[in-house]
């Protein structure tokens, strides 16, 4: 039974936290006792809700999404096609929670962006990268191509714009893609690439996720050109948890906010599955009933895993974040950084979706583990440079332009499908989890120092996109040298045995 | 220069095994050390084990199916290997099936390969377990199952397939598009067996033409892998 299965798998991947949390409550960041053991019930709260939503997503959301790709194909329809990517993208979107606290959260650091305008602008960017991919697949054009003119337009929109908005940019790619739109538009990409019969199937199956997050940015550097700009920073922090709360306490507005939101988006997908159920993929009674099975454990899963993160997981990580940096000196709070990036992507629900995903497209030759120990290795350092960057307070254009010459360049050396599958990583990993964890976890870095904890913060989500992509595609480059040296020994024993 | 190779056929056996997630490679290694040369793993999901748990959505296992590809002396070897091994701790651990095969392409050097004498097994008894496989339309191998779980099938194994090389293959853009299958199977009975085929044949959405084909392939050993 797989929900045993993935209930012993997210125990696994959340007790880490809990351990690295208990150490540092233990030695330099003294949470208090009841504080720990609500922060020990949320994560009961995660466990449960992590599982029951991956298995949701497992039997609702995929199967459909996949239908809905491969069946949009075979219709041999192109501007149906493309049409149907773009208002699947920009509705799919358009009500995500996340999407709305991103414009919150920039208009709240520069009054002068409108909020509708950006909210309509960043689900239609990503509707816009979701047509482009789509092209791509059916013809067949590189990925790599693709990125470097996408990424190119990016950093020139990025010169050009109001320099304070390019953080804030880079990191609405990865904040405004969800935890329900990232699983279905990934079965989507694959559902499209499953029906063709060449060899490029494989590596086409994925990195749609991973365009999709373009847009976004692309959408906020734009509206930043025709914006005038404030001068007044108002404090993103006001937004995060305001106190540490026991776990219980002050919940029920959290619960009731988590169920809205989460209804809010999973609404426009049961509109577009009914859609396309009606329309074009007829689904069987068994498979119609299944998808409604799914959805509802999806939505269940995800109502206990956001009410744990925002209930305890978000003021629990600003707490440690500030007495961290009262009691301890600089490079301990880089080793801190490093060790809690690297455990809390795993308990990242779309994270397990791409490795599941990836093992079975790659008939398990990509194995699960090795995928999710290169992301875990990606967020780590992602994390801990940003706390580098708190800490002296660099530029993000020092990470930004160099990182992602590096990604455009090893996708040039590494296989093709690792550099989708890269990219997608890179989207996954900056999830509800650790973006608010990590985010949370900074802000409080950041007013312990006395930083300023509005331009501070800015930038982490970008970096927690860009090191995966890095990481996965040097994967892939280790996987080609070793599959190389793999041919040259049994080309050797063939020359040998003749 | 390399010397002509000849191609000969020999009669074997097939190992076929479906065992839970992540046990295929361990159940690749166990083979071999009773004799096998290696083994194929395919992913695959497993349904239809319990009523309740299919009526919550929730019966869906994943699986490892593992072909390994022997010769007739070996395969008995192979069998009792895997009747003693670790997996048999397990809960549940899988299945294991033993098929004849006929003919087993070789390209062998000439005169390096003696053909056994003995061509055909033994004495083929009457096989107490059929494999009964279903290429079906994607999307429908569910229902088919759920049909054959009240036929009394204790349960079945997805894998996900592409169906090709028919002429009604079409191209969109210069590349082929193939209808996308699932490939189901049912270890039954032999008693089991007709009711099972009777009501897949049944099921409201695999009555039209061209939905998908069926067959049955006798199963000379069947033996369950880990406590029941």
């Amino acid at each position: 039974m797989n929900i045993l299965a993935k209930l012993k798998e997210t125990t696994l991947s959340v007790l880490p936290i809990i351990l690295i949390v208990f150490v540092l409550h233990l030695s330099i960041a003294p949470l208090g006792w009841q504080v720990f053991g609500g922060f020990v019930i949320a994560s009961l709260f995660i466990i449960l809700g992590l599982s029951l939503f991956l298995t949701g997503i497992d039997i609702g959301i995929l199967p459909t999404g996949e239908l809905i790709g491969s069946k949009l194909t075979s219709k041999r329809n192109l501007p149906l096609l493309l049409v149907s990517a773009l208002i699947i993208g920009t509705v799919a979107t358009i009500a995500e929670p996340d999407v709305i606290v991103l414009a919150d959260q920039i208009t709240s650091v520069d009054s002068s962006i409108p909020r509708l305008p950006l909210i309509i602008m960043v689900s239609v960017g990503i509707g816009m990268m979701m047509l482009i991919g789509f092209l791509r697949i059916v013809l067949s054009l590189s990925y790599h191509v693709i990125l470097i003119i996408s990424f190119t337009i990016l950093f020139v929109l990025a010169a050009i714009a109001r320099p304070e908005h390019v953080a804030m940019a880079f990191d609405s790619g990865g904040m405004a893609t969800g935890p329900l739109v990232v699983p279905f538009i990934m079965a989507m990409g694959i559902g499209v690439a499953a029906i063709r019969s060449n060899s490029t199937a494989e590596e086409d199956s994925f990195g749609l996720v991973g365009l999709c997050t373009i847009g976004p940015v692309a959408a906020v550097l734009i509206l930043s050109l025709f914006t005038p700009g404030t001068e007044e920073h108002s404090a993103i922090a006001t937004t995060a948890a305001e106190q540490v709360n026991l776990f219980g306490q002050a919940l029920g507005p959290i619960i009731k906010d988590t169920i809205v939101q989460v209804a809010l988006a999973l609404f426009p997908l049961i509109i577009i599955f009914m859609i396309f159920h009606f329309v074009i993929i007829h689904m069987s009674k068994f498979r119609l009933i299944k998808m409604f099975e799914g959805l509802a454990y999806a939505f269940i899963g995800l109502i206990l895993f956001l009410v744990g993160v925002n209930g305890s997981f978000v003021p629990i990580g600003r707490e440690l974040g500030f007495l961290a940096a009262t009691n301890a000196s600089p490079p301990i709070l880089i080793i801190i950084a490093f060790f809690l990036g690297a455990v809390i992507v795993l308990a990242e629900p779309s994270v397990w979706v791409l490795a599941n995903q990836v093992a079975e497209i790659s008939g398990g030759r990509i194995a699960r583990k090795t995928l999710l120990i290169s992301l875990s290795i990606g967020v780590a350092i992602a994390s801990s440079l940003s706390m580098l960057r708190v800490i002296t307070g660099f530029s993000i254009w020092l990470l930004l332009l160099p990182g992602y010459g590096i990604a455009l360049l090893l996708a040039r050396f590494s296989p093709k499908l690792f550099t989708s599958i890269a990219f997608d990583s890179g989207t996954v990993a900056s999830g509800p989890m650790s973006c608010t964890f990590i985010l949370a976890l900074f802000l409080g870095t950041s007013q312990a120092l006395k930083g300023n904890p509005a331009t501070d913060a800015f930038g982490l989500v970008s970096m927690i996109v860009l090191l995966p992509i890095i990481t996965v595609e040097s994967l892939g480059v280790l996987y080609n040298i070793k599959e190389k040296k793999l041919r040259r020994l049994s080309t050797k024993s063939q020359d040998g045995g003749k | 220069m390399p010397v002509p190779l000849e191609t000969v056929y020999t009669h074997g056996k097939l190992i076929l095994s479906i065992v839970a997630r992540g046990l295929g490679e361990k159940l690749v290694s166990i083979t071999k050390k009773s004799g096998a040369r290696g083994g194929t793993i395919l992913m695959g999901t497993g349904v239809g084990e319990s009523s309740l748990l299919s009526l919550l959505g929730l019966g869906d296992a994943d699986k490892d199916i593992v072909f390994t590809l022997t010769t007739n002396d070996e395969s008995d070897a192979i069998l009792e290997g895997l009747g003693h091994c670790k997996l048999q701790e397990k809960r549940k651990a899988g299945i294991c099936m033993l098929i004849d095969v006929p003919h087993i392409l070789k390209h062998v050097v000439p005169g390096s390969f003696v053909l056994p004498e003995q061509q055909r097994s033994p004495t083929m008894e009457k096989p107490d377990h059929t494999l009964i496989v279903l290429i079906i339309n994607k999307g429908y191998a569910e229902d088919a199952m759920e049909a054959a779980r009240r036929a009394g099938a204790t349960g079945g194994t997805i894998l996900t397939a592409r169906g090709t090389g028919k002429e009604e293959d079409v191209k969109f853009f210069g590349i082929n598009l193939v209808p996308e299958k699932e490939m189901l199977l049912i270890v039954a009975d032999e008693d089991n067996s007709d009711r099972i085929l009777e009501a897949v044949r049944s099921v409201e959405c695999l009555k039209e033409p061209g939905s998908g084909i069926v067959f049955c392939i006798d199963v000379e050993r069947f033996i369950t892998l880990g406590k029941q």
